[in-house]
């Protein structure tokens, strides 16, 4: 009886030896194993990816916000975000220009002006945006139309603090002292008419229910108290009426006072194609996140249970495209994914019938792409089919803390509530150094292509935005990086590529096209839309310009409806080009 | 010739109060949404736990109720983590089979649900993890862990073996705090959360894979202690899990050297 049974003993101890192996000889062959696998593109991968931002002159380094007070030792834990990226035409010249964000007391953001020959110039001085963190310091940027009056203005939120307010005057940004804003973190935030008043009203979500000064800390218990369930702070959603020329009144009731979570994005679209938009919070540290659906002006409804319950509690973006051509678009959540620690997946929603969203990332790809964080659809290779790049890597360094994370999960609430009780993180990384991934869009199922693509970079990505630098079509975007320098990738290809795009002038309500939306009819019998919501995705602004690429088809009509309900027709859009349409 | 006869485990086996405690947990964690456990994954481990039980009492012709069964699906929905169904299935039937398949003197050498956890977290990484963040832990229920725990580990006749393993984390703690200079805090951190009483109380307790004598019970526990706080200082994410798994197989040999019977199950 004896031997069989030592056999046993020992066949198990081999399994879990062999098993162990197994793992280190993965971790060795194959260190992207918090990526999915990578597939293969039938004909080669049309495009290839090049990283321009110093040829471009976008030098930029991201600062994180560092400390002198006790909370020093956990600076690079407690502020590992802030770094943001915008595109807009501020200067009105019809090519689009750059803004970045510091978030390091005394740094500088910046803002690069397009020179028209694929550079930019730095000219934050000139228009008075740049010395902005001597108080706070930055998150999140973004530039909308707040009076009206044809020139972006500024919305800045803080890493601690109040949002603030610059009007652009006569080519300079003034800052509008705002009282109306709550304070404290804020990375969601985005623009829509919520009163239909014909002004751009704004959607804040905070990650805290309270601000603090992070060089006077009052209290240490600033962390939630238990990062895994809802034992913990709520954030705070808000909403706020622009009360014409940029002055702002909060608008109490539309969002529950104490929501479960922490909102990281806020993402907006017509979901449904009824011409009201849906307000989708990705809500991190809750089990669901949050929808609510525009019915009349001024009147949310709460689409309660629509979305998904998930298995992890991360959520950190919201981007939102018609993604399969159908007129429903298809919603983009990110999560965490990291083999042995945390198995979260990120989500890639479709809306049913009756108004439910399903989760399809695992069948159609998508799914695995690290601690993802900023991810937006872009048509990479202009065939008229949408790419997905994501952001990833939480915060590089050197020790591994993940262990010392994890053994903190494991305490009482009443101990991880309080940032005293962490170990030191010092210089540690935390599921750091991770490849940002370019999903490719092989019809209708997501390829994972980023080392085939070019894109090897292992900062911590935060933002993503599109951009089109030269005016001429080329698919490029910006990855801003937590602590680290700003990323510029254009794509490149040997084929030719045909495209059209689109620059929307609304004249009823507000001046940016913000919800218009786009169809475009093509002679291969596909209809392609698309919806401005340049500040969908996670801490990126993106081109605002509606742009589809043709692959081998020729457009026959486009139709627009504009954020007033109206629709126009536009026969033979000329293709190669952005046509202008002015609202009739 | 006649069916066998199903027997109960009476009311003084001392696996109905784990049972009980468990079931109770296990409610917790179903009334708890962020706990992240869908109806499927219930349904895969239970189901798997109480198939390949009752398979396996079936070829080995006993005909008991499985109790054991049941209480290792409890456990492992507790601990293990994966947003898939069928880990949950896979694990329970790994728990199962090496109760049945890996024996020495008619007792199993390890911890069914430890053997189940352990292979499933080294084969599959990207697919299962622990996280004991999922309870949340409150006082109110870490005072209902330990209790509960105490009063289940002296029904199976295995509070020393808890006590002992508690001792020797706290002195490892302690030592650690002391060589390396980390904060005795960060250290003692899991020791107030739920995942580390129910592996004190309900795991490392198990009677068929410990010593059933008093002075026995103390080494084993101080043994798996002191080799959960080597593995912890080398920031082993499974530290306890290994710890037991490793030690678990020592215990034949002892009871061997030891002269105690072999069980008859």
């Amino acid at each position: 009886m004896a031997r069989p049974v030592w056999l046993g003993v020992a066949v198990a101890a081999g399994v879990l030896l062999a098993a162990a192996g197994e793992n280190a000889w993965r971790s060795w062959r194959q260190p992207e194993d918090y990526i999915e696998a990578a597939g293969r593109v039938p004909g080669g991968l049309p495009f290839h990816l090049e990283e321009r931002a110093a040829a471009a002159g976008l030098s930029f380094t991201h600062e994180g916000l560092r400390t002198t007070s006790a909370l020093h030792p956990w600076d690079r834990r407690l502020f590992a975000y802030g770094a943001s990226v915008a595109v807009a035409d501020v200067d009105g010249d019809g090519w689009m220009d750059v803004y970045v964000t510091n978030s390091a007391l005394g740094s500088r953001n910046h803002l690069f002006i397009n020179r028209h020959d694929g550079t930019f110039r730095d000219e934050s001085d000139r228009y008075g945006i740049g010395d902005v963190n001597r108080v706070q310091g930055s998150w999140r940027a973004l530039f909308l139309d707040l009076d009206n009056d044809g020139k972006e203005d500024l919305v800045l939120t803080g890493v601690s603090g109040r949002p603030r307010v610059f009007m652009q005057r006569r080519g300079r940004f003034v800052e509008q002292p705002e009282e109306a804003f709550e304070a404290g973190d804020s990375s969601a935030i985005n623009a829509l008419d919520l009163d239909g008043d014909g002004f751009l009203d704004l959607v804040i979500g905070y990650t805290r229910p309270f601000d603090f000064d992070p060089e006077h800390p009052a209290r240490f218990d600033i962390f939630n108290r238990s990062m895994q369930t809802s034992h913990m702070r709520p954030g705070r959603l808000r909403a706020y009426r622009n009360d014409w020329h940029g002055r702002f009144s909060p608008m109490p009731g539309l969002f529950p006072p104490n929501p479960v979570g922490v909102p990281l994005a806020v993402g907006v679209s017509d979901l449904d194609g009824d011409g009201r938009p849906y307000i989708h919070w990705a809500m991190d540290l809750s089990p669901r996140d949050r929808l609510f659906h525009l019915v009349a002006p001024g009147v949310l409804e709460p689409e309660t249970g629509k979305m998904p319950r998930r298995h992890r509690l991360n959520s950190m973006s919201s981007e939102i495209a018609d993604v399969d051509g159908d007129g429903q678009p298809l919603l983009y959540v990110t999560q965490i994914h990291d083999p042995g620690w945390q198995i979260g997946h990120n989500f890639l929603l479709k809306r049913l019938k009756d108004g439910r969203f399903v989760d399809v990332a695992e069948r159609r790809g998508g799914a695995a792409c690290g601690w993802s964080w900023g991810a937006k659809f872009i048509d990479l290779d202009l065939d008229g089919r949408l790419d997905l790049v994501v952001a990833n890597g939480m915060i590089s360094g050197r020790s591994d803390f993940r262990y010392r994370q994890g053994v903190l999960m494991q305490a009482s609430a009443q101990r991880q509530v309080d940032i005293r009780n962490w170990p030191p993180f010092g210089d540690s990384s935390l599921s750091g150094y991770q490849r940002d991934c370019v999903f490719y869009n092989a019809g209708g199922r997501f390829v994972e292509v980023g080392r085939e693509a070019g894109l090897t970079s292992l900062r911590d990505g935060r933002g993503v935005a599109a951009i089109d630098i030269g005016n001429d079509g080329t698919p490029a975007f910006l990855v801003a990086n937590q602590g680290q320098p700003l990323e510029l990738y254009v794509s490149k290809s040997a084929r030719a590529r045909r495209w059209i795009g689109f620059v929307l002038k609304p004249k009823r309500g507000p001046r940016d096209p913000f919800g218009a939306r786009v169809v475009l009819a093509l002679d291969d019998g596909r209809r392609l839309s698309t919806e401005v919501q340049p500040c969908n995705g996670y801490c990126a602004q993106s081109d605002p310009r509606p742009k589809f690429g043709l692959g081998g088809a020729r457009p026959l009509w486009a139709e627009v409806r504009w954020p007033s309900g109206r629709r126009q027709r536009l026969d033979a859009p000329r293709e190669g080009r952005y046509n202008a349409v002015e609202e009739r | 010739m006649s069916r066998p006869r199903w027997s109960l485990p009476g009311l003084g086996d001392p696996r109905w109060a784990i049972l009980a405690f468990l079931v109770s947990y296990d409610l917790y964690a179903i009334a708890t949404p962020e706990f992240g456990r869908r109806p499927a994954q219930w349904a895969a481990g239970i189901g798997a736990c109480l198939l390949s039980d009752l398979a396996f009492l079936r070829l080995r012709k006993v005909s008991l109720v499985p109790l054991s069964g049941l209480i290792s699906s409890l456990g492992l929905l507790l601990l293990l983590d994966s947003p898939f169904v069928w880990p949950y299935a896979l694990c329970g039937f790994l728990a199962i089979a090496s109760k049945h398949l890996i024996r020495v003197d008619g007792r199993h050498v390890f911890n069914p649900l430890n053997f189940g956890c352990m292979t499933v977290l080294l084969l599959l990484p990207g697919w299962t993890t622990m996280d004991a963040g999922r309870w949340g832990n409150t006082s109110p229920l870490l005072i209902t862990l330990v209790a509960l725990g105490f009063l289940a580990a002296w029904r199976a006749k295995r509070l020393l073996v808890a006590t002992a393993y508690l001792a020797v984390f706290f002195a490892g703690a302690w030592l650690r705090s002391q060589v390396w200079g980390a904060p005795m805090g960060t250290i003692c951190a899991p020791a107030t959360g739920a995942a580390f009483h129910l592996f004190a109380f309900y795991m490392i307790t198990d009677p068929a894979t410990t010593p059933d004598r008093p002075t026995a019970g103390l080494a084993f526990g101080g043994a798996v202690g002191l080799l959960d706080a080597a593995l912890r200082q080398v920031e082993y994410r499974y530290a306890p899990l290994l710890a037991l798994f490793l030690l678990c197989t020592a215990v034949p040999f002892w009871r061997r050297r030891s002269g105690q019977a072999p069980a008859h199950l």
